[in-house]
């Protein structure tokens, strides 16, 4: 696994879904409140009441934690990964987001997923089905490297034909250079990493 | 947008010329223009009875489509009336070396007297059968059909008239008349591409997208057969009828790789994949040679996508065009073998954007017929002498087409929906 610094966001999944050793289940960061009263200073503001209910204890994580894990799973599943132009190989900022999927997947057995590669509107159209297939594959032979059954993974290719942004210059064509993941069974029961 | 600038001056000035390169690194522009006492010109009356006049506007279009003649009073004003013999003094002395004299009967068919003008004599008269309703496409056809014989006659050369061009138009195919009338969607199941006309005119291949498959329409029953089966984590694309109608090519793309298939056009049935090298890569875009026994193709091997031949056993397979100079990153694709054989026309990456160009089999006369813009996709004509691609030069991606001799282009589709992926046909066969 990649110890490069990830985005802010991959961390809070990372964290939220990687099999961890806390007790508690851990919910998404909020912004730090104690329960306890601010020392009393004269002439101070009295202390704000807290801004987040005491976590019950012993009760396990309420219905709107578990909607929160479950969306969050499938947007870790589901995240896009990129490329480089004319090309297949799996970046570094690729390999990590196709590793925080892994226990998600593992801890979801019944959950199959669809990678759809796609390329840039530049090249022959019919040249890139061929490299969008090849970027699928590619991802695809990351995630059965990595332990997930490739029975459980379809891919295919839409070349050029559908890009997620219109237009010319880099700054779109980037973004249509990628693989899409979507959640073809047991998208109802998908749970956090761990609940 | 990169401007082609020395392929531009030599389109303006030099006269029609095809260089031979002397050697393969060496590319050479094609320059032409037209001048009016070049071709033999030809006259064609007002044509009497039924839609006469759309029958001669047909006419004269599509003699001028052939760029092999000149129209010589086209809108018939200062033309000497006739009635009876020509006279053919004064048609010589309007530069005319044919006269085209006919007419609808009342029965709806056309009857035609082509004259010689050097001889002072009718040397063909035909009757053509206009089928269908006036002006329905299958009476334009007829027309078609009609001016090809004109051509013939007048040059030696049968016209392309009575052929149609299919495209992809928003995932659907489509077909249009040669002269650009007529467009009609022919298939409108699914999300489509890369159609490809069988030989006999009768069937056209395309392929689907989600899900992925080869499928072949018969257009005279109006049916659609899927020619390969739906395989999960598999896209087949890119299919080529061989000239003799027995087998369709295509690219099928696996976890392991694209690689290129034959199977049995008439009679469906397994594909057999062909080996052209090293599997794990990109082997794709068929386009088979006349004799039907090589193919030229696409192959990812080198650092850029490039054009290869192979006999059609996946033996003797060999580099067409070379790497060229520059950083040519998306290479040389989609290879078009003409029917007669003496060239392969592609687009190539010239300077980040696609251009048109010929190679001859031999890989040495190199001709690049494109040089603003952006050109994608050649198909060539039944005649090996025209061209139609997708051009973006117009603002938005449509069809051209493009006379390889004289350079001459004209706009095909119009309009603001984008038309691309063109395939020309052979003869359209009587219904």
């Amino acid at each position: 696994m990649s110890h490069r610094r990830l985005p802010a966001a991959f961390l809070a999944m990372a964290a939220f879904t990687a099999a961890c050793h806390k007790q508690k289940p851990v919910t998404a960061p909020t912004p730090t409140t104690t329960t306890t009263t601010s020392p009393t200073i004269p002439n101070s503001p009295p202390a704000p009441p807290p801004t987040v209910t005491p976590r019950p204890e012993n009760t396990g994580p309420s219905a709107a934690e578990i909607e929160r894990m479950r969306a969050a799973a499938v947007a870790t599943i589901t995240a896009t990964i990129y490329f480089d132009y004319d090309k297949s190989d799996l970046r570094d900022d690729a390999r990590s987001t196709l590793d925080s999927k892994v226990p998600v997947l593992r801890a979801n057995p019944a959950v199959r997923i669809k990678i759809a590669g796609h390329t840039d509107e530049r090249g022959s159209a019919e040249y890139n089905i061929a490299l969008g297939q090849r970027r699928a594959a590619a991802a695809q032979r990351y995630l059965t490297g990595l332990g997930i059954d490739a029975g459980r993974i379809e891919i295919v290719s839409f070349g050029e034909e559908r890009p997620a942004r219109m237009g010319e210059g880099e700054e779109a064509w980037s973004k249509n250079r990628r693989d899409e993941f979507e959640v073809t069974a047991g998208a109802d029961q998908i749970r956090g990493a761990r609940q | 947008m990169k401007v082609f600038r020395t392929a531009i001056l030599l389109t303006i000035l030099a006269p029609v010329t095809r260089l031979t390169a002397q050697d393969s690194g060496k590319v050479v522009k094609l320059g032409g223009t037209y001048g009016a006492g070049r071709l033999p010109g030809i006259v064609v009356l007002p044509v009497p009875g039924s839609n006469g006049d759309s029958v001669r506007a047909m006419l004269q279009r599509d003699l001028e489509n052939g760029d092999r003649v000149t129209i010589i009073g086209r809108d018939a004003d200062g033309l000497p009336p006739v009635s009876g013999t020509p006279n053919y003094d004064a048609f010589a002395q309007l530069g005319a070396a044919s006269i085209v004299q006919a007419s609808v009967t009342p029965q709806g068919e056309l009857h035609v007297a082509f004259h010689s003008v050097a001889e002072k004599r009718p040397v063909q008269a035909r009757q053509f059968d206009l089928a269908g309703s006036p002006l329905s496409g299958e009476w334009r056809m007829s027309v078609h059909r009609a001016a090809d014989s004109l051509e013939l006659w007048a040059t030696g050369v049968v016209g392309i008239s009575a052929t149609r061009i299919a495209f992809i138009r928003e995932g659907k195919v489509w077909t249009v008349d040669s002269d650009g009338a007529g467009a009609v969607m022919v298939e409108g199941a699914g999300y489509s591409m890369s159609p490809a006309w069988h030989p006999s005119g009768r069937y056209l291949a395309f392929s689907t997208l989600d899900p992925s498959s080869i499928t072949m329409r018969d257009l005279s029953a109006g049916t659609s057969r899927r020619m390969t089966p739906v395989v999960a984590n598999t896209s087949n694309s890119a299919p080529a009828f061989s000239p003799d109608g027995n087998t369709l090519a295509f690219a099928r793309a696996t976890a392991d790789g694209t690689e290129i298939y034959l199977m049995d056009a008439m009679k469906g049935g397994a594909a057999r994949k062909i080996l052209t090298g090293r599997e794990g890569g990109i082997n794709t875009l068929p386009s088979f040679s006349p004799d039907s026994r090589q193919f030229a193709f696409v192959s990812g091997r080198l650092r850029n996508p490039q054009v290869y031949i192979s006999d059609v056993d996946g033996s003797n397979v060999r580099l067409l065009t070379d790497e060229g100079v520059g950083d040519r990153n998306y290479g040389r694709t989609n290879p078009s073998w003409a029917p007669d054989g003496h060239a392969i026309a592609y687009q190539s990456d010239n300077e980040n954007r696609f251009q048109i160009m010929t190679i001859s089999p031999s890989g040495k006369n190199i001709t690049v017929l494109t040089g603003e813009s952006a050109n994608e996709h050649p198909s060539w004509a039944p005649d090996s002498r025209h061209l139609v691609f997708s051009s973006v030069r117009s603002g938005k991606e449509q069809l051209w087409v493009l006379d390889t001799e004289g350079a001459r282009t004209r706009q095909l589709t119009f309009g603001s929906t984008v038309s691309k992926m063109p395939a020309w046909s052979p003869q359209i066969p009587r219904k």
